[in-house]
């Protein structure tokens, strides 16, 4: 560092992760400081620390000295704080989180509390005075052009405070002024016109060159030169490299390692039986790599969390780990699946592992308080989401900020669609070229200039979906911690940050699947009295169920039950058998069937499909045959990128391992190129034809965006099959938990229509019946209240518990005296059908009428205390009965799809005239017997996926089903063009196309489309 | 009006169906014979008025208007036009006042006419319905349908009964057998959700509803239950209320292009006050109460309205009630389109001024004012313009 006198220190500096402030990335900040002549630059967000490691990152790599701080502030009080230390870093979190969590703290309490490590400046006499009465070291009196400096300055010699020079800088240009006043109308929800004086910063709070920093202070050249004073003392330049993680139950590494040895042994010993040779030298591998790296512990610890439920599923690269599975965090048996341990933890890997398990997503939140109590709520915290604009959400906060009405919002986001070059928002030539679009009237170009600019700011945080990390003591001493919107503890970064802080992270997420195995296990019990061995249960020894998943037909079954990878189930084992198919191994195949599936692999489905099916086919390169001849010579998992480039490029685990996780960024563009620049050379050093390397770099690029690696994708394949068994051997009581479970990837109404298929019987809600959730048992499908809409759930409890603690309902107005539920309930409950055996003659319109006049008779007394005992009235109850229509259109509101019917169960009539006229009208079920034909289908819109062609056009696969069957079909970008509006899950459509078929599996590629309803009307 | 049960009255109701749509149709004819809706701009409003040729396509009035877009491909949903509306509106009560003084129109497009006693001047009721009618038509090119009976209810459903327009006259004493097989829809009052409510007992015409137990309507309806079994048994005794005339100044204005920027809306609102102004104290009138009115370029609007105290009629002394008002409306983050200005609660000006008030300041700002005013009289009100009202800058 230079002398006193030298190059002043930019001290005041807010990136684009001060929340709606600051303008630029620390990575832009980074590089301007440097062109401008700065040695030493500082970052201060507003309160809070937001892209603390982002900044260390970027001015690591371009070797600038760092000042690293925060400006906080609260109501009128402001200050600056320039940490010095690890004291300092540690003090900074601690006052930032109490700043946001105690509402009563004053900012003067604060900083005299925590000043230890800091340097604090600040221009506001009040905080000046307490700082000042307090101590006198390390206060400066913060002096800025443009905000009040003469007044700082005054008060700076009545003080007898050193002043401090600083610009407050926002940006890096007038532009960039635009862009905070936006930032600043957005933070307001107001508009950049209605933006008053004090909510934005003034005109020149804009990074300059040291000359012209120092120009602004010709009067005070000391207020320049304290800047340089300032950044000599603060030499803090980031955290150490140690990870931080709590001691298990206090023990030393040590202690923990042999606990860990311990109990890994004994899990081997019960997962195995006998331990072979690979089993034990893997175990010795793993336990030596675990006590080099120091996480006994946090294994331990996991395993305490996870041995809090009973069914988990440890996903995620850690099912790699054979002490994983010795320890029951993880169920997929590594060594038989040929899992690659580098993926999870290896030498060179500097960062903490991460073990990521799920819980069935209702005992999830348990799980979580579980982990505050026992940690204590000081040391645990959940990981942040920092929530940024995407382009949509720029374009319109922008306009709104510009005062646009919503409509021509849309219009406009309507003209952007067509656009090409939309994907290129940074590329300033592409802005120009949307900026020239004659629809674009003022002020249209100067929104979108802002709104390119909006990438990365953070609005706001929010709690990220399970990330939670443990301290040694408490977790303020390593990050600032907030309260979010739910009400948890967050720290201020998210995942990437919090690795780089050196917390460990755990994930705990919720998965719907394990709780309808736990529910469907908990049925079968009830109703056989059989229970199954959970531990010991393995789905793949029964044939059924690998049936079942050859034949794709997984709806229902967790991970696999999307129409895309039912497809290639089918493909893959299609009908038309092909020799040595049965041998091939199930899981495996599985695995590899749910992790292909991925954005940008399309092209290698077909591939995989062919050459699984006995097409010839050779690998790209012999490096390449020990690591891709598994996956047929393509490359389906994450980690096959890493042993790729080990194999073909002579890359080390690390660098494999960067360029896996490099891949799924988002901004990789800098360091991929540099990546393929090595990949290329190295492979040209072992003699690999650069055909070969485009080739094998091309499979590598369809890894981008999300992928799957092979242990995770192996944890899944054992929970699908699970499911897939409970499906086989159980389907009521497995459809009754997935119905009830929700979240699975279709509407309720494709799994009732599944459980109709299967040959069950779907009943409709009844209150004598029905529980809260759905009922399976034998062929009976029961419609569980939940699902009868605007009954409250407290009405449906009671309406059920009632029943469970003393008997059925002989009649409705005991029903109502002893549920005692309001005539809302009671109206949906008559409508649904559920209080139709109550009464006799029980017609739907006789039944409505009395539960609306006695139940609203009964509210009417209920509120008003009347000296007659029943006002109820006396007049007999007639009532003409309801037509088929209506009563099918009340099952359908209330239940919001049909139940006791198929929607196209009206139509029967219509559609078997339309058969007689007009080129042939095929059954879904039927379909493989017309390939290659046109046809006619009727269809129920069912699900539907879009998807972009190579030339960036929208098309979308459908599924449509009729009473037979449900099938795939293909809207190609020009017909979905005209008809993608119609597409709606209400009416019955006829499809015309043509049947299509591949390795045995037909599909009908549409190629016109239209109401059913226009073509006939109902009888 | 006459309420006695024994006398015959006679009661015409005009209607023009989808008022907002027949008003979009005559300034926009490529808007014919097609489903058209009037919702305001953005997903999440609801439509208005909807064509009966939407309605057809299964399009209803209340209906998300982003929905009804994906339910109808073929559906324009246009924005409505108050000022249009306002002036159709004006058009057809001025064919009612050609026939009768007391006449009511309780919501746009519909308008109610009390023809007790002018038989012998007019001519029977239905000849007044064909005439009133054919003016429609004619002179207003709208679609309208007329009803005739002895009160506003049977009226009313006479005409919601035709669909194609004409004229339909229920007989006196006949009008429980007219009402008996006619959809429930068609009686006033009832609302969709108690129709739903009914139809789920299995009761679909009038006449069923007329024959229910009482009780059991009232203790699901309450009270109101009651009133609509006497509905549905045709009776109605309510009088045709004759419009209430609320005296004021208004001055509106459409802006050039729309803004948001303050500075230049105030310059708009400094004009339309000063023009209301005038034309008050050319009426040798004060005004009580000040009204802004925001219309968005979403076609939204908004209000707010102010008291001044003591009323007057000079200009510095409404403007800056005005411009706080204006700040208030302005909430929404959206352009501005048209804004406008009223002053209200008017009364002759005391002639008797203020001791205490007036100071001479202020007495030569009114005498300024008067000077202008006297310019504006002769040689139009943009002859002369206070000088801080410059235009604003184009940009």
């Amino acid at each position: 560092m230079s002398s006193e006198g030298g190059i002043p220190v930019p001290l005041h500096m807010h990136s684009c992760y001060s929340p709606l402030w600051g303008v630029r990335s620390p990575g832009a900040l980074v590089e301007r400081a440097m062109a401008l002549g700065y040695d030493t630059l500082a970052l201060t967000e507003r309160n809070g620390l937001y892209g603390l490691y982002f900044f260390l990152n970027e001015a690591a790599r371009a070797s600038i000295h760092v000042v690293c701080g925060a400006e906080v502030h609260k109501n009128e009080d402001r200050a600056l704080c320039w940490i010095r230390n690890a004291v300092g870093y540690r003090n900074l979190c601690h006052l930032l989180s109490e700043l946001h969590c105690n509402p009563d703290a004053t900012l003067p309490q604060l900083l005299t509390r925590y000043r230890d490590g800091l340097v604090l400046a600040s221009d506001v006499p009040r905080v000046l005075g307490a700082l000042a009465r307090d101590g006198r070291e390390d206060l400066y009196v913060e002096v800025s052009p443009g905000h009040a400096m003469h007044r700082a300055l005054a008060s700076a010699r009545a003080r007898n405070l050193p002043p401090l020079a600083t610009v407050r800088a926002v940006g890096l240009d007038a532009a960039d002024l635009a862009v905070h006043r936006v930032l600043r109308a957005v933070a307001g929800k107001t508009t950049v016109f209605h933006l008053g004086e004090g909510e934005t910063a003034p005109g020149g709070d804009l990074l300059v060159g040291p000359s012209r920093l120092a120009a602004y202070f010709p009067h005070c050249p000391d207020a320049v030169a304290n800047t340089r004073r300032v950044a000599a003392v603060c030499r803090w330049q980031g955290p150490g490299e140690d990870s931080v993680f709590p001691a298990y139950r206090g023990m030393t590494p040590e202690q923990a390692w042999r606990e860990l040895q311990c109990r890994a042994r004994d899990g081997v010993a019960r997962r195995y039986g006998t331990t072979t040779g690979s089993v034990a030298t893997r175990l010795e591998r793993e336990l030596t790599l675990i006590r080099e790296k120091g996480f006994a512990s946090y294994f331990l610890v996991v395993a305490d969390i996870v041995g809090r439920s009973q069914r988990t599923c440890g996903r995620g690269s850690a099912a790699a780990s054979l002490v994983a599975y010795a320890l029951g965090i993880t169920h997929v048996d590594p060594i038989r699946h040929n899992l690659f341990f580098e993926r999870f933890l290896s030498p060179g890997r500097v960062d903490p592992p991460d073990i990521d398990v799920d819980f069935p997503w209702d005992e999830r939140d348990r799980v979580l308080d579980d982990v505050f109590r026992v940690y204590g709520p000081q040391r645990v915290a959940m990981v942040a989401n920092q929530v940024g604009f995407k382009w949509r959400g720029a374009l319109r906060e922008v306009a709104r900020a510009y005062a646009v009405p919503e409509d021509e919002i849309r219009r406009i986001e309507g003209v952007l669609r067509h656009t090409p070059a939309l994907g290129s928002w940074a590329d300033s030539d592409g802005l120009r070229g949307i900026q020239a679009t004659p629809m674009l009237a003022a002020p249209w170009p100067e929104i979108l200039a802002v709104a390119t600019q909006l990438s990365d700011h953070l609005r706001h945080l929010s709690v990220h979906c399970g990330g939670v990390v443990i301290a040694p003591s408490d977790v303020r001493d390593h990050a600032p911690v907030q309260v979010a919107a739910k009400g948890v503890p967050v720290i201020q970064w998210e995942k990437e940050q919090a690795e780089a802080a050196g917390l460990v992270k755990i994930d705990l997420l919720g998965n719907r699947s394990l709780a309808v195995i736990r529910d469907t296990l908990a049925a079968v019990a009830q109703h056989t009295g059989n229970a199954i061995d959970y531990a010991a249960w393995d789905p793949l020894a029964d044939s059924a169920t690998c049936d079942l998943v050859r034949r794709g037909a997984t709806m229902g079954c967790f991970y696999v039950e999307s129409p895309a990878t039912r497809l290639l189930l089918q493909r893959m084992w299609g009908e038309q058998r092909y020799p040595g198919d049965r041998e091939k191994d199930l899981f495996e195949h599985l695995v590899m069937a749910s992790s292909i599936i991925r954005p940008a692999a399309n092209r290698f489905i077909r591939e995989f499909v062919a050459r699984m099916r006995g097409a010839p086919w050779h690998s790209l390169h012999p490096l390449l045959c020990p690591v891709l001849d598994e996956t047929y010579g393509i490359a389906i998992y994450q980690e096959q990128i890493t042993q790729v480039a080990m194999a073909l490029a002579g890359f080390s685990v690390d660098q494999g391992e960067e360029l896996r996780k490099v891949l799924t960024k988002k901004h990789k563009a800098r360091r991929l190129a540099d990546l393929a620049g090595d990949f290329a050379d190295g492979a040209r050093v072992r003699g690999v034809p650069s055909a070969v390397v485009d080739e094998v770099w091309q499979q590598v690029l369809s890894f981008s965006g999300y992928s799957f690696c092979k242990p995770h994708s192996a944890s899944y394949a054992l929970v699908s099959l699970k499911c897939a068994y409970l499906k086989v051997h159980h389907p009521a009581e497995f459809l009754a938990a997935v119905l009830s479970n929700r979240g699975g990837y279709y509407q309720p109404f494709a799994y009732v229509s599944e459980a109709r298929r299967l040959g069950l019987a779907v009943l409709p809600p009844c209150v004598n019946h029905s529980g809260v959730a759905y009922r399976g048992r034998g062929r009976e499908l029961r419609v569980g209240l939940l699902e009868v809409r605007g009954l409250s759930s407290e009405g449906a409890r009671r309406v059920v518990a009632e029943r469970e603690a003393h008997g059925p309902y002989p009649d409705l107005s005991s029903f109502l005296q002893r549920t005692g539920l309001g005539p809302a309930d009671v109206r949906m409950l008559a409508r649904t059908g559920a209080l139709d055996g109550l009464e006799k003659p029980s017609s739907r319109s006789r039944i409505v009428k009395m539960a609306d006049v006695l139940s609203a008779g009964k509210d009417a007394q209920n509120k008003c205390m009347t000296l007659f005992e029943d006002q109820a009235p006396k007049e007999p109850f007639f009532a003409p009965s309801l037509s088929p229509e209506h009563l099918r259109r009340l099952e359908w509101e209330t239940l919001g799809f049909p139940v006791t019917f198929h929607p196209l169960d009206p139509w029967r009539e219509p559609i078997r005239n339309l058969s007689r006229r007009g080129p042939s009208l095929v059954a879904g079920r039927d379909l493989h017997d017309h390939v290659g034909r046109r046809v006619r289908t009727v269809g129920w819109w069912i699900t539907g996926k879009v998807v972009e062609t190579r030339r960036k056009e929208p098309m979308e696969f459908v599924t449509f089903e009729d009473t037979t069957a449900s099938y795939e079909t293909t809207l190609f970008p020009d017909v979905y063009q005209r008809v993608r509006r119609q597409l709606s899950p209400l009416r019955p459509y006829l499809l015309h196309g043509k049947v299509e078929a591949e390795f045995g599996v037909s599909t009908l590629t549409v190629e016109r489309m239209d109401f059913l309803d226009r073509h006939s009307s109902l009888p | 009006m006459n309420q006695d049960r024994g006398i015959a009255r006679d009661i015409l109701h005009v209607h023009v169906p989808a008022f907002a749509v027949a008003v979009a149709r005559m300034g926009d004819s490529s808007l014919r014979q097609r489903p058209v809706a009037v919702a305001l701009p953005g997903g999440r409003s609801v439509l208005l008025a909807v064509s009966p040729e939407a309605r057809q396509e299964g399009v209803y009035r209340g209906m998300g208007s982003a929905w009804a877009q994906r339910c109808c491909p073929g559906l324009r949903i246009v924005s409505p036009e108050p000022e249009a509306t306002a002036r159709v509106g004006q058009a057809l009560a001025d064919v009612a006042g050609r026939h009768t003084p007391l006449w009511e129109s309780p919501r746009p497009g519909h308008i109610f006419l009390d023809l007790n006693g002018s038989g012998r001047l007019l001519g029977p009721p239905r000849d007044v319905a064909a005439r009133v009618e054919k003016e429609l038509a004619r002179q207003l090119s709208l679609p309208g349908s007329v009803g005739v009976g002895g009160n506003k209810l049977v009226a009313r459903v006479a005409s919601h009964f035709l669909v194609d327009g004409g004229v339909c006259d229920v007989l006196r004493g006949t009008e429980q057998g007219f009402l008996e097989p006619l959809p429930l829809d068609l009686l006033p009052g009832l609302g969709e959700v108690r129709r739903r409510v009914l139809e789920d007992w299995g009761v679909v015409h009038i006449g069923e509803l007329a024959g229910l137990p009482r009780s059991h309507l009232v203790a699901v309806f309450g009270a109101f239950g009651a009133t609509l079994q006497v509905r549905a048994q045709g009776e109605d005794w309510e009088p045709v209320f004759p419009a209430a005339a609320q005296p004021g100044v208004e001055e509106g204005e459409a802006l050039p292009r729309d803004s948001a920027d303050p500075e230049e809306l105030v310059f708009y609102l400094r004009r339309l006050t000063e023009r209301a102004c005038f034309r008050l104290r050319a009426a040798d009138q004060v005004a009580g109460s000040v009204v802004v009115r925001v219309r968005y370029a979403d076609g939204r609007t908004a209000h707010r309205t102010g008291r001044l105290a003591p009323r007057t009629s000079w200009d510095h002394e409404v403007l800056p009630v005005v411009q706080g008002l204006f700040i208030a409306a302005f909430a929404r983050r959206v352009r501005v389109r048209g804004l406008g200005v009223g002053l209200f609660r008017l009364s002759g000006r005391a002639l008797q001024l203020d001791l205490f008030r007036s100071p001479p300041r202020e007495r030569r700002h009114e005498a300024l004012c008067q000077a202008v005013d006297n310019l504006r009289r002769r040689y139009g009100f943009d002859a002369v313009a206070w000088g801080a009202v410059s235009q604003p800058r184009e940009t």
